[in-house]
């Protein structure tokens, strides 16, 4: 009986959608402010050019309001407004001659550790610093959070496509794959090596070394 | 033999609960007794938490205005 229960997400999906139709400005309002970062990014990997991202973004909310009403639920909000996203995407790439599969991208990078920390066996040789994360102040807290942001910005576009959506904007794996045309385990490996290099980064950050 | 780099390279994957049998058995183990790797493990999750900090940007007032003016239009037609 449980299974057939709606899951919460469905549940504040049906709710939102509801005030949507219903004309809730602060409601639509509220929706573009949060998903602004999610879109904007998985328009860049797509289209590679901050403004026509902007575009991208603008057309898709356009498109949202014109087909709420036809809105059935079948997936969540989120990957229905990013498959309208995705769509468009990939529309303007083509027009603009950038067109990248955003599977194709999936093998931008090595390693997600470098392998000489490695021994030959496969046991750490060089193995991660440690250091004291207990209570920093605020200032070293925001030091560290910028570090990451850098390492972050010089992710490969797939790997911080998809890192944003998991780790910083709480996207399901499902959610991602359906927008994004991944699969499972390539989705896993992008998430994998994005999560590493942040990790790296902060080891670096903590070391003195510079991020 | 499994040992730290195969674990690290099964971490996210193990997170994810896309371990299967043996694997995800052998990774436990090994996640208990190797204090490298569990270090390292706690630092992703620190690298993650710092992540979600990041104030997102704002949205562009064109883009904000062009999806309300289309959200009144909307509400105006009905």
């Amino acid at each position: 009986m449980a299974d057939d229960a709606p899951s919460s997400e469905s549940l504040r999906d049906a709710d939102l959608v509801g005030r949507l139709r219903a004309g809730d400005e602060t409601a639509f309002r509220e929706l573009v402010r949060g998903m602004h970062r999610a879109l904007s990014r998985v328009a860049l990997a797509f289209v590679r050019e901050p403004s026509a991202a902007e575009e991208v973004v603008q057309e898709t909310w356009v498109a949202v309001v014109a087909q709420i009403d036809r809105f059935e639920q079948r997936s969540s909000l989120r990957t229905w407004i990013g498959s309208i996203l995705v769509n468009r995407a990939k529309t303007r790439a083509v027009r603009d001659k950038r067109s990248v599969p955003f599977s194709s991208l999936t093998s931008e990078d090595g390693e997600p550790v470098e392998p000489e920390r490695f021994g030959s066996a496969g046991i750490w040789s060089v193995p991660p610093r440690r250091w004291d994360s207990a209570p920093e102040s605020l200032a070293l807290r925001k030091e560290a959070r910028e570090a990451i942001e850098r390492e972050l910005a010089r992710l490969p576009e797939s790997q911080r496509t998809v890192v944003v959506l998991r780790d910083l904007e709480g996207w399901s794996s499902e959610e991602v794959c359906n927008v994004l045309g991944l699969s499972e385990t390539n989705q896993r490996v992008l998430l994998h090596r994005g999560r590493m290099r942040l990790r790296a980064a902060l080891e670096r950050y903590h070391s003195g070394d510079g991020a | 033999m499994y040992l730290c780099r195969k674990a690290i390279g099964d971490m996210t994957e193990a997170e994810e609960g896309a371990l299967s049998g043996w694997s995800r058995f052998w990774h436990r183990v090994h996640m208990t007794v190797c204090g490298h790797c569990r270090a390292c493990r706690r630092q992703v999750t620190e690298a993650r938490a710092l992540a979600r900090e990041i104030p997102p940007d704002p949205v562009p007032p064109d883009v904000e205005e062009s999806a309300m003016r289309a959200f009144r239009a909307r509400g105006k037609s009905m």
